[in-house]
């Protein structure tokens, strides 16, 4: 038989059960699609797969073979390779350099031969419709035009079977959409596509095939003609949720927030910020949209001060905060959901009390006479995190023991529930974060927003923007392309922007 | 290097685990230095283990020289644990304790006619300003350009033991035969709390600096941010702490506690300042810190077990041949045994895990 058959598969990490007898077969010739939340076990049963992880049991035979994986090497035999989240490429090589990386042509046994390599790869990128110039630095290009390449060397590799884990989590909308037309030409080539995501809408589009995991079960199988998203999120989740629609109106306030040309420094990793301008009033979201690291990371760093600003002024409510320490800003009443939870949110190793009151430990409600009182902070400390719906052994168990989901819902707690603000900053709210996680963050930004709450959101997920802001500013290397209010906002135009491309069409 | 940085700041919650884990460390080290002895060809371990750590007790005058011992590694260890507290490493403190001392010693010695508390407690004030300013220079070079402290400690203590070599000698020289300041004057000296030896009312402000210390880090919103601080620093920053204040005020009360040190040395115990006094108390501080898992009673408990093993081991160079190193050897194992085994304390969640995953597929 053709294809892939996975059968009986289960991984344990130290007892517990990432995967529990999956089933799952994979036709040759068709794009089959592995959709799920996260810790649903796509990426570990995928890497199984690829013989990165061996299963604690089950079975695998490849075109009716039965195959034993040890490593990636054993897998390139059997013809599956990978195309990972992560790209491994060294950014000041020439695509050709990358690509031939660890399987070097040789002239005359000893030096490379660059015209045959050359050769080889015009002619592959040819056959499957790839658009790539082989004598290009790879630190110049796009994530996309980075992410052919790493097809690139798994075709080059004679891979029948390209895994792709989550390829379009980093791309742009049109590079997702010329990654769904490679991955039809590579599909009318014979080739067979398995393709990890968690967008249902190009899952949809372009899969044939849909499998849903949820929490290391096999839920079913769908072929894609025959299923809508919202069967596929019910089998996801195992309940109905509605994720999208509009912000919901509420009146304007004053200014909270006023950005005026500010720019911050170039450095070797990133453009900087170039002359930034906005105005945030109290109960409005502004949403930043941008392809990761186009800005957005120098953007909260210069409102909280942690960066200096080279030249301009940000102000909040009228008040220059302009080189002021992070601490004066954020005790100023800024609120922060930074963008990573574990290496700026929290301090893993402490208790969730510790946690819920970082940085408010001098507050009257938990601290009088310099000395922190317990029975304040028992008094309020419970209350608040039940409101914020934070499930938890008890309130001195370590919050590292705690879900991402429970983690980031102590973050809401203490931003929210203990610190005074009246701007909320929330950078990528919900990355890693499972639907219904996701919903309660969307909910608790709104309620932030109806008390009058100016709300910045950052996030790299469009969909996310599109749910939440009442305008939307996009980024591209540094500068602010545009701010669009939401009504008339659509998805081409932002996807544009976020590439640099002006209305003109001019690609800057 | 992260398991360094675990080691150091690792939970301080369970101590009873974190004693027992002592109590069998120091047990351990006991037997092995005792197979040391027995290769060397000794007989009767038992005695040199009778000399070293009952002997010294079961006299007054035995306790007083280990209390002695004692009281300037209490204030090291804290010296030393409340910069770790927020993962700084004060090494420090060997340097600051000079300086302290010898401003202690001036002060001591050049104002005349004063009351004794007010003499004392300007000398005292003295060690800690110097002390404090030395350990905050270190900081503020960590925070504003990003000078590892190890570093700049390490080269401020050789900059400043020779500096303060070069004073005594050359400025503030006593006559005489050793190279020393003159003899501070009586309203300088700390108060005496046993005659016939060095034993000062400076054990008494190290033992409630002890209770201060635990009050600051468990009960204060300062103690609990450099905790935070010390596991995390960049959380701590977006959380709105001014992280470098608190990296800042750390060196600063590190530094004075090291002047401290000097400062009861000079007052309290020679009653002037002698080049080369410090048998390395600053390092002993480390030891002590670490052991401790910087909880200021662990130091308190630590401090008072090397001022034994101090105390006994001069006794037993006077009454056997073993060397002194041979009880610098078996603090050593201490220590690493103390180390080790919080090591896979910290490994065991993850082994634990592994054996159930084990047995469980093997049940299948």
């Amino acid at each position: 038989m053709q294809g892939i058959t996975m059968t009986g598969i289960t991984k344990d990490f130290f007892g517990k059960l990432a995967l529990q007898d999956v089933d799952i077969t994979l036709k040759k010739g068709t794009v089959h699609a592995i959709v799920g939340e996260n810790g649903a076990g796509k990426s570990t049963l995928m890497n199984i797969l690829s013989g990165t992880l061996p299963p604690t049991t089950g079975e695998i035979t490849v075109d009716g073979e039965k195959a034993v994986l040890r490593g990636p090497q054993d897998a390139a035999k059997y013809s599956i390779g990978m195309v990972y989240q992560h790209f491994m490429l060294v950014p000041t090589l020439t695509v050709w350099q990358n690509v031939i990386l660890g399987s070097e042509p040789l002239k005359h046994g000893y030096t490379i031969d660059k015209s045959t390599a050359i050769d080889r790869i015009t002619k592959t990128c040819e056959t499957y419709g790839i658009d790539l110039n082989p004598e290009r630095l790879v630190g110049d290009m796009t994530v996309g035009e980075q992410q052919r390449i790493e097809i690139l060397k798994v075709l080059m590799r004679d891979a029948e079977y390209l895994i792709l884990d989550e390829p379009t989590a980093v791309l742009t909308p049109q590079e997702t959409e010329q990654l769904c037309d490679n991955i039809r030409a590579l599909k009318k080539m014979g080739k067979t596509i398995i393709f990890i995501s968690h967008k249902l809408e190009e899952v949809m589009d372009i899969a044939d095939e849909i499998t849903v995991l949820r929490l290391g079960r096999m839920i079913g199988t769908v072929p894609a003609k025959e299923s809508t998203s919202e069967r596929l999120v019910q089998m996801m989740v195992g309940r109905d949720v509605q994720l999208d629609g509009y912000p919901m109106a509420i009146e304007k306030g004053d200014v909270i927030l006023h950005v005026e040309n500010v720019c911050t420094e170039r450095t070797q990793f990133s453009s900087g910020l170039q002359n930034i301008s906005f105005d945030l009033q109290a109960g409005e979201v502004l949403g930043i949209a941008g392809v990761d690291g186009n800005g957005q990371t120098e953007l909260v760093d210069a409102i909280l001060g942690m960066t200096r600003i080279s030249s301009g002024k940000v102000e909040k409510s009228g008040v220059n905060i302009t080189g002021k320490s992070s601490s004066q800003i954020r005790n100023s009443g800024v609120a922060l959901i930074p963008p990573d939870r574990h290496s700026q949110g929290l301090v893993l190793k402490n208790s969730i009390l510790m946690n819920s009151v970082m940085g408010c430990e001098a507050d009257k409600r938990f601290c009088q006479g310099g000395l922190l009182r317990r029975r304040g902070l028992m008094d309020t400390m419970p209350t608040v995190l039940q409101e914020y719906d934070v499930r938890m052994p008890s309130i001195e168990a370590k919050v590292s023991e705690l879900s991402g989901g429970n983690q980031q819902k102590v973050i809401l707690a203490r931003e929210f529930g203990v610190r005074d603000s009246d701007l909320v900053i929330a950078v990528n709210p919900t990355r890693g974060l499972d639907i219904g996680a996701i919903e309660f963050v969307y909910k608790r930004l709104e309620e932030q927003k109806a008390a009058g709450k100016a709300v910045l959101l950052i996030s790299t997920e469009l969909t996310e923007i599109m749910r939440m802001s009442d305008r939307i500013a996009v980024f591209f290397k540094g500068r602010c392309m545009d701010i669009i209010p939401r009504d008339q906002a659509d998805i081409t135009r932002i996807g544009s922007l976020m590439m640099g491309i002006q209305e003109g069409g001019d690609r800057e | 290097m992260n398991l360094v940085h675990q080691l150091i700041n690792r939970k301080s919650s369970n101590a009873l685990t974190q004693v027992l884990i002592f109590l069998v460390s120091f047990l351990l080290a006991l037997v092995v230095g005792g197979i040391l002895l027995a290769l060397q060809g000794h007989k009767d371990i038992l005695s040199v283990y009778y000399y070293l750590l009952i002997q010294p007790l079961t006299t007054g005058n035995g306790i007083a020289k280990v209390l002695v011992q004692t009281t300037p590694l209490i204030f090291s260890g804290l010296a030393v644990a409340i910069a770790f507290k927020c993962d700084v490493f004060n090494i420090g403190v060997e340097g600051q304790l000079y300086a302290g001392a010898l401003a202690a010693a001036y002060l001591g010695y050049a104002l005349q006619g004063l009351p004794r508390l007010v003499h004392v407690s300007i000398c005292i004030l003295g060690a800690i300003v110097v002390g404090g300013l030395l350990a905050l220079l270190a900081g503020w070079l960590k925070v504003r350009f990003g000078v590892h402290e190890v570093i700049s400690t390490i080269m401020m203590n050789h900059m400043i033991s020779n500096i303060v070599t070069l004073l005594v000698v050359d400025y503030f020289r006593n006559d005489g035969p050793t190279a020393r300041t003159p003899t501070v004057q009586d309203s300088a000296r700390m108060l005496s709390l046993s005659g016939s030896s060095q034993l000062n009312s400076g054990l008494i402000i190290a033992v409630l600096l002890c209770v201060v210390l635990y009050i600051v880090f468990e009960k204060t919103p300062f103690g609990w941010q450099l905790n935070a601080a010390g596991k995390n620093l960049r959380a701590t920053t977006y959380c709105g702490v001014d992280a470098k204040r608190l990296i800042l005020i750390a060196m600063l009360i590190s530094g004075a506690l090291a002047g401290l040190l000097g400062a009861e040395r000079v007052l309290g115990g020679f009653g002037y300042m002698q080049v080369n006094f410090s048998p390395g108390y600053g390092y002993d501080g480390i030891t002590i810190a670490v052991i401790a898992g910087n909880n200021p009673f662990g130091c308190l408990l630590m401090s008072l077990l090397m001022g034994l093993l101090c105390t006994g081991g001069t006794q037993l160079n006077v009454m056997t041949d073993i060397p002194s190193e041979w009880v610098d050897m078996l603090s050593a194992f201490i220590f690493v045994f103390v180390v080790a085994a919080n090591a896979v304390m910290l490994k065991l969640p993850e082994l634990k895990e592994k054996r159930l995953s084990r047995e469980r597929r093997l049940a299948k």
